[in-house]
């Protein structure tokens, strides 16, 4: 027996079993049309959009619209271990990329900066490459001067 | 019910709850899905159909027959990813650890033969603690009967590896011969020792992590092709991948429909630094003529100064190798050479287009480099994109120096079309470097011989440090403004689809490894 788990607009949660379903009398009267018999009453119901991906579905029930999210075993378990697509590690330092000369600076420490901001120009093979932030944050520590010669993988920026 | 019916149903039941109840739930504390779980979500929802489930080892030593568990550690059958059909294998942690036995052997090695005979690609997702131990050498036969088959395999249908937990000794090179590798950030590490030996042989000491880690692997060995931050992204990852990829090497990639509207790219306008010592972000120039959002990036972390990855153009997939001007100047040296080699040969084993972006100011000087082979690791692009018989096409849109001109798909070995945009360069070296050799005697005699220096310098970057020459002999085919270029190159590989070469006949060709 397979059971799933149905969330209705964001509070009503029940647990479905595939043996319920079965006990259903549903006709499907035209594409996405259906109607149900359910304790002896009749409900013409609709699937208006439809998320295969995310499990999601828009379903009109007596003109009334309801968004129903169905997930199964496996999507409580991912849920409960807290994984999420898009999730990445939020970076605290900023090492030097390749080995080369610091040639200018823009920020001191405390400083707030956003997500693109440029902060260092790290002079190598005659480049002068600019490093900027790779988030929103707030500046720690600084510990590469303008004029260092520093190695690939050496710490110049710590984020708070 | 029939109670034969009902001893089948039990052993299902138990094949399917794998090293039981505990041990799952310890593989779920460890941030880790479970090997069936994994197939699960890995594979389109239904289309698993699952081979040798009632498969036990045949090992009697050291109390192992009380110790049987239906399927032996591995899971293995076939499916379908995006309606792709694939074959698979994942290595159960809960049973044995994931242990090699030789029967879990015999069961990877069954669907890879399955596999190959009907060019069908294969996936494995890796889960073990090593050898079975108690089996001895039928174990280690069990590792080699696997690495035989990749390399019989490998270029007749992708092998795709993901690294879902330890992948230790000998285990590691049936993931290292596949075509790509994916691992899962902080719960996975491959090493041939683990850190207990190493500390016993060479008194180092080091973490399981940072001997070979995710991150490790990623940046600074390139073991590792993709790093996922957890579990299912992972397998997300491979079903991307696979969206490139043809079933085998007599397929081409499915060719999406895209309907092509305005292709001009008014952004590619205002790429190019007006200083020559600014650097810029390759990427755009890729997200600029690519189909929106289509990129997938190889080797992300590891020698960035050269980008490799697939691509869609008009619906077609595509693979792109690319100088990033950002990292050190977007110069050749051992590791991007290598990157860029391996991936150029994936492509034309599977019949994937190759599009070469080029600024790069020549190969990396340096003792470093001289000691650490770059002859013979550059050799390894030049034959890498000489051999390719794929559909080749480049464009240049800085800088084109020196031996890696000719390098970078130059129209000398074998390139189909050659574009360049007006910013290009391509001479035999830098104009300062050329003046002070050519006229090196006038410079000595003039009374000022840095004005006269600066002087022959212009003249020389006048003359040379542009495509014009090129385009003259016809190594360029077309000088082309850089907004046009999404255009041309959807033109490119639509007349260049049915491009056939036959080579001579031979065994294989010698790469300088």
């Amino acid at each position: 027996m397979k059971i799933y788990k149905a969330q209705i607009d964001n509070d009503l949660e029940f647990d479905i079993t595939d043996n319920d379903i079965d006990k259903l009398d549903i006709i499907s009267i035209e594409k996405s049309k259906l109607h149900i018999l359910k304790d002896r009453i009749s409900y013409p119901a609709e699937i208006t959009a439809t998320n295969f991906m995310n499990k999601n579905y828009i379903v009109k029930v007596n003109s009334n619209m309801y968004k129903v999210s169905i997930s199964n075993e496996l999507d409580i378990q991912i849920k409960a271990m807290g994984f999420a697509l898009g999730s990445s590690k939020q970076v605290n330092y900023i090492k030097a990329p390749m080995p080369g000369l610091i040639i200018d600076r823009k920020v001191e420490i405390g400083q707030t900066v956003q997500e693109g901001d440029y902060l260092l120009v790290l002079e190598a093979m005659k480049m002068e490459n600019i490093i900027t932030s790779p988030r929103d944050g707030i500046i720690k520590s600084i510990t590469a001067s303008i004029g260092d010669a520093v190695d690939k993988g050496k710490l110049l920026i710590e984020f708070e | 019910m029939d109670p034969k019916i009902k001893i089948l149903q039990e052993k299902i039941a138990l094949a399917k709850s794998g090293g039981g109840e505990k041990r799952i739930q310890r593989q779920h504390q460890k941030k880790k899905l479970t090997a069936r779980e994994r197939v699960t979500y890995l594979l389109d929802e239904g289309s698993f159909e699952e081979i040798g489930m009632l498969v036990t080892h045949r090992t009697t030593d050291f109390g192992m027959d009380n110790e049987i568990y239906y399927g032996d550690g591995v899971i293995t059958g076939y499916g379908t990813i995006n309606g792709m059909a694939v074959y698979i294998f994942a290595q159960d942690f809960t049973v044995f650890g994931g242990a090699l036995s030789e029967t879990h052997a015999e069961k990877i090695c069954k669907v890879m033969d399955l596999a190959v005979q009907s060019g069908i690609p294969i996936i494995g997702l890796n889960d073990s603690g090593g050898a079975r131990i108690q089996e001895g050498v039928r174990s280690l036969g069990g590792y080699a009967d696997i690495f035989y088959r990749n390399v019989q395999t490998s270029g007749v249908i992708p092998q795709i590896s993901a690294i879902m937990g330890p992948c230790a000794g000998g285990a590691v090179y049936s993931p290292a011969m596949t075509d790509f590798t994916l691992m899962v950030e902080d719960t996975s590490y491959m090493f041939v020792t683990g850190p207990n030996v190493v500390k016993t042989v060479t008194n180092e000491e080091v973490s399981a992590e940072e001997l070979g880690g995710a991150s490790t692997h990623s940046s600074k060995s390139g073991v590792a092709h993709v790093t996922s931050p957890n579990d299912i992204e992972c397998l997300e990852d491979i079903k991307s991948l696979l969206s490139y990829l043809p079933q085998n090497n007599q397929e081409s990639p499915k060719k999406l429909n895209f309907p092509l509207e305005n292709e001009m790219r008014e952004v590619l306008s205002d790429i190019i630094p007006e200083n020559p010592n600014t650097p810029y972000d390759m990427h755009e120039v890729i997200s600029g003529v690519i189909d929106e959002g289509s990129f997938y990036e190889i080797h992300k972390n590891y020698a960035e100064n050269i980008i490799v990855g697939f691509a869609r153009i008009g619906g077609r997939s595509i693979g792109i190798v690319a100088n990033q001007p950002m990292f050190l100047a977007g110069v050749l040296d051992v590791n991007s050479s290598k990157k860029a080699a391996r991936f150029t040969r994936f492509c034309d084993c599977f019949n994937i287009p190759l599009l070469v972006l080029v600024d790069v100011p020549g190969f990396l000087p340096g003792t470093d480099q001289e000691w650490n082979g770059i002859i013979i690791h550059g050799a390894k692009l030049l034959y890498a994109l000489s051999e390719a018989t794929v559909p080749k096409v480049t464009v240049i849109t800085r800088k084109a120096y020196g031996g890696a001109y000719d390098v970078m798909n130059s129209k000398h070995i074998g390139a189909d079309y050659n574009f360049a945009w007006p910013t290009a360069e391509i001479a035999v070296m830098g104009a300062k470097g050329a003046s002070e050799i050519i006229f090196k005697k006038e410079i000595n005699e003039s009374g000022n011989p840095t004005a006269k220096l600066a002087e022959k310098e212009a003249e020389y970057a006048e003359k040379f440090a542009n495509p014009y020459r090129a385009a003259q002999r016809g190594f360029i085919d077309e000088i082309i403004l850089p907004k046009n270029t999404r255009r041309k190159l959807l033109k490119a590989f639509s007349i260049l689809e049915n491009k056939k070469i036959d080579l001579p006949k031979r065994k294989h060709g010698n790469i300088p490894l």
